[in-house]
């Protein structure tokens, strides 16, 4: 050909690119095979295992057997999760003895290696186990390890923390709960539920009290910390949530500190909050009518049916319906007399949606 | 001597072509390496710690359903069994012509509901809305209609939770895929969309709507779309995922952040990938805009869905995939390479246009270009040899490492023997199926630059997993 120096170059190229991926295709296939392998064998040692040390888990519900087979270093994982699982599964005395199954086959040692094994799956098992085995020495590792940036780990050592001693350490998990954004709400409120309501009500009022003294107030942590107030539900948190409420705010602020509001003597709060030029402050503030409110509440409501938001006029029909005292004949009656188009309309599907319930 | 010249220019194209695109999908494949790394490290601690605080946001699940009578009473039951604390179904029927609506009437005794029904989002006329008397939480949406775009806005428009997870009326779940796919919202407020692994379900054991068993499908054709499934969720997606540049979350299954999508209009009724179109709106509004959001894809597989198993229909498929992917793309275009476009301005949106979008043309064109040179003599044996090994070689690398991440993470596939099936269809795949994948994608091609009109509903689904009742 007489293009042959260039096409020469570029058809060696296709080649041997061509080849190079064709074996890489052929490892790559080789080694998906190779990991069957090994996971079927892994699946064989797992279930052999856990036909081992089911019944014993099982047999602690009575007694702690007397032999007890060795427990080799490279199964600690595999003991501790399901020694988790089965510690989470009961209460009481079975719990203690499962505890005390830990430390006599030397579980209790191997959580703390692999503490610090780098291995991150085998840490968060690790932290799982030490938060029950109640392991006060390795609790400064756990300390350590609740800074870390990686939010996994760092929140598997704040469980820990909880776990061994909460009263001594919740400050500390909500003032890191406030700060850390990488740390979910919900996973922070799963941890709290374990604990004492009214320790985390207390701990929680702290750390909100210490934000309302500064200056410059942090929005999002007090956000967060109001919507962990929700877990707690406590007397101890009704005079932060309340000095929150009585001084201007932002809008997400109020409305989260209005979704903390349980007690029927902060319902005045709310029913200020009603004419908030934000739609989703008024909503909030009828929903904590809905659970603070009373009969008094009616003719506020019903002007709120009118509102120019569709949300603040639904909320505020299924507010109005589950009011003490309102009954179908009454709600019958509001829709007649609306001379709303809106207001109607809402009422006659909240009155439905009753219909299904 | 210019001819010559200009077979060896457009050789040397189609070769950086073909290196350009497998490094892209290599890089994504060491990314998605470490996301499902990341993801499967996650559920240990979901095992050992799992979210149970009820503060899972409620979701409306929004079906739309455009003549399904056959399907339509087993799905919505299914989905009614979803494991989740709160979620109200929407099934929106799309101006049926066949009976969807009455098989939804007599399965789940409906009766009309004086909805107060709000139009945030313009959809065609609305006839009726109904509530279900033996389920609270089921309201179905009969309207004029308007096509799959439409039918989820109205869905939107009914929606009472902050998250819509919208959901094609035949994709079959998992009991925990509404959790799963969820997940991400409670892990980050700044959340605004999430979608999982679609897998295809042929072959599978379906009871009740919900996967019992998984298995191969016995076809040949998609057997071929398993393996291309498999390559297109785990790094296709799961790689971009990292940078927050997903382009596209399924129609088949994903949930948003109800007020993040009417803030950006909705689903765009005049585009036949409204699903692709609407994230790719999503990452310009919230780019240009400069507020943070974040769009996940859960690399787990969470929904199963029919694949064609006929050439006509597949062919139907692909065309209309390519075509909204075209749309999608020039829609958005300000996103690419604009100085706020971050990950997907920069890398996403650039990569697809390149490799998805004008793909197909480069890639036919340089087959074309390969069998013509060869047959009249101006490609000589080896050039021709070289490039399909290069072409072919590089197919089977990304199918392999396809394959071996699927083992490495959920290997869904059970059985030895269909790890090997598998294996032999990932070198299969690339004699034949991807080639003939490539002139159906340019036939879409034609057909978003011609304008052809295509509308949803115009594939039918056998609904062969039924059967296993």
């Amino acid at each position: 050909m007489g293009f042959a120096t260039a096409s020469d170059a570029l058809i060696a190229a296709a080649f041997w690119t061509g080849s190079a991926a064709l074996a890489l295709a052929a490892l790559l296939i080789a080694g998906a095979l190779f990991l069957r392998l090994r996971l079927a064998a892994r699946r064989e040692h797992e279930q052999r295992f856990s036909a081992r040390w089911l019944p014993i888990f099982a047999a602690c519900t009575e007694a702690i057997p007397d032999r007890l087979p060795a427990l080799a270093p490279q199964d600690g994982a595999l003991f501790l999760s399901l020694w988790v699982r089965a510690l989470e599964s009961v209460q009481g005395a079975t719990r203690g003895r499962l505890v005390e199954l830990a430390a006599r086959t030397g579980a209790d040692r191997l959580a703390v290696t692999l503490l610090a094994s780098g291995d991150e799956r085998k840490e968060l098992i690790a932290l799982a186990a030490l938060g029950y085995l109640r392991l006060r020495s390795a609790e400064p590792l756990a300390a350590a390890l609740i800074d870390l940036p990686f939010p996994l780990v760092s929140l598997a050592a704040g469980q820990m923390l909880l776990r061994l001693d909460a009263s001594r350490h919740l400050p500390q998990v909500i003032e890191r709960a406030a700060e850390r954004e990488d740390w979910p709400v919900a996973r922070i409120a799963a941890m709290l539920r374990e604990c004492d309501r009214d320790a985390v009500a207390e701990a929680l009022a702290q750390a909100l009290a210490a934000r309302l003294e500064r200056a410059s107030q942090a929005e999002s942590e007090i956000v967060r910390l109001l919507q962990l107030a929700r877990v707690a539900n406590s007397a101890l948190l009704r005079p932060a949530v309340c000095r929150l409420l009585e001084r201007p705010a932002p809008a997400p602020v109020v409305a989260a500190a209005l979704a903390a509001l349980w007690h029927p003597e902060d319902a005045e709060h709310a029913r200020r909050a009603l004419g908030h030029p934000e739609w989703f402050v008024r909503v909030a503030a009828v929903r904590a009518l809905d659970r603070v409110g009373g009969p008094e509440d009616r003719e506020r409501l019903v002007a709120l049916l009118s509102d120019s938001s569709w949300w603040v006029r639904y909320r505020t029909a299924q507010t109005l319906a589950r009011l003490p005292g309102i009954t179908r004949q009454a709600l019958e009656k509001m829709l007649s007399e609306s001379s709303d188009r809106f207001a109607a309309d809402i009422l006659a599907q909240v009155l439905s949606e009753r219909d299904a319930r | 001597m210019i001819l010559e010249q200009a077979i060896v220019v457009a050789q040397w194209v189609f070769f950086a072509y073909l290196v350009g695109l497998n490094t892209g999908f290599l890089l994504l494949n060491v990314s998605a390496f470490f996301a499902v790394r990341r993801y499967l490290t996650d559920r240990v601690l979901e095992d050992l710690l799992p979210i149970v605080s009820g503060m899972e946001p409620p979701v409306s699940v929004i079906v739309p359903a455009y003549n399904e009578e056959n399907t339509i009473a087993t799905s919505v039951r299914s989905m009614l069994q979803l494991e989740y604390p709160e979620f109200e179904i929407v099934v929106v029927n799309d101006g049926s012509r066949d009976g969807t609506l009455e098989a939804l009437r007599r399965e789940f005794a409906l009766i009309p509901f004086p909805e107060a029904y709000r139009r945030r989002l313009p959809v065609r006329p609305v006839r009726g809305i109904y509530r279900s008397l033996r389920h609270a939480n089921l309201r179905v949406i009969d309207k004029e209609n308007g096509g799959k775009a439409d039918a989820l806005n109205a869905g939107i428009n009914a929606a009472r939770y902050p998250l819509v997870c919208a959901v094609d009326a035949d994709s079959i779940l998992e009991r925990r895929s509404l959790r799963r796919v969820v997940a991400p919202f409670l892990h980050d407020p700044r959340m605004i969309a999430t979608g999982g692994t679609v897998r295809v379900a042929n072959g599978c054991v379906v009871r009740g709507g919900f996967l019992e068993e998984v298995a191969l499908p016995r076809r040949l054709l998609p057997l071929f779309q398993v393996v291309e499934y498999l390559r297109a969720f785990l790094f296709g997606r799961a790689g971009w995922s990292p940078l927050n540049a997903v382009l596209i979350v399924s129609g088949a299954f994903g949930v948003f952040r109800r007020e993040a999508v009417v803030a950006a209009g909705g689903y765009r009724t005049d585009t036949v990938g409204e699903d692709m179109e609407l994230v790719v709106r999503l990452h310009r509004l919230h780019r240009l805009a400069g507020r943070p959001y974040r769009i996940a894809f859960v690399p787990e597989p969470i929904c199963w869905t029919e694949a064609p198993e006929s050439l006509r229909v597949l062919r139907a498929q692909r065309a209309r995939w390519q075509r909204g992917l075209a749309e999608s793309l020039t829609m958005n275009l300000a996103l690419a390479l604009h100085p706020s476009g971050g990950a997907p301005g920069w890398l996403a949106i650039p990569f697809a246009v390149l490799f998805e979008w004008l793909g197909p043309l480069v890639e036919v064109c340089g087959y074309g270009l390969l069998v013509a040179g060869f047959a009249v003599g101006l490609i000589s044996v080896e050039a021709f040899a070289g490039f399909m090994i290069l072409a072919v070689g590089l197919g089977v690398a990304l199918s392999a490492s396809a394959l071996l991440l699927e083992e490495m993470s959920f290997h869904v596939y059970k059985r030895p023997r269909e790890l090997a099936v598998l294996a032999i269809f990932a070198v299969l795949e690339n004699l034949g199926y991807r080639q003939l994948l490539t002139l159906w994608r340019l036939e879409g091609l034609a057909h978003w630059a011609f304008g052809v009109r295509v509308r949803w509903g115009e594939m039918r689904r056998t609904a062969s997993w039924q059967k296993a009742f």
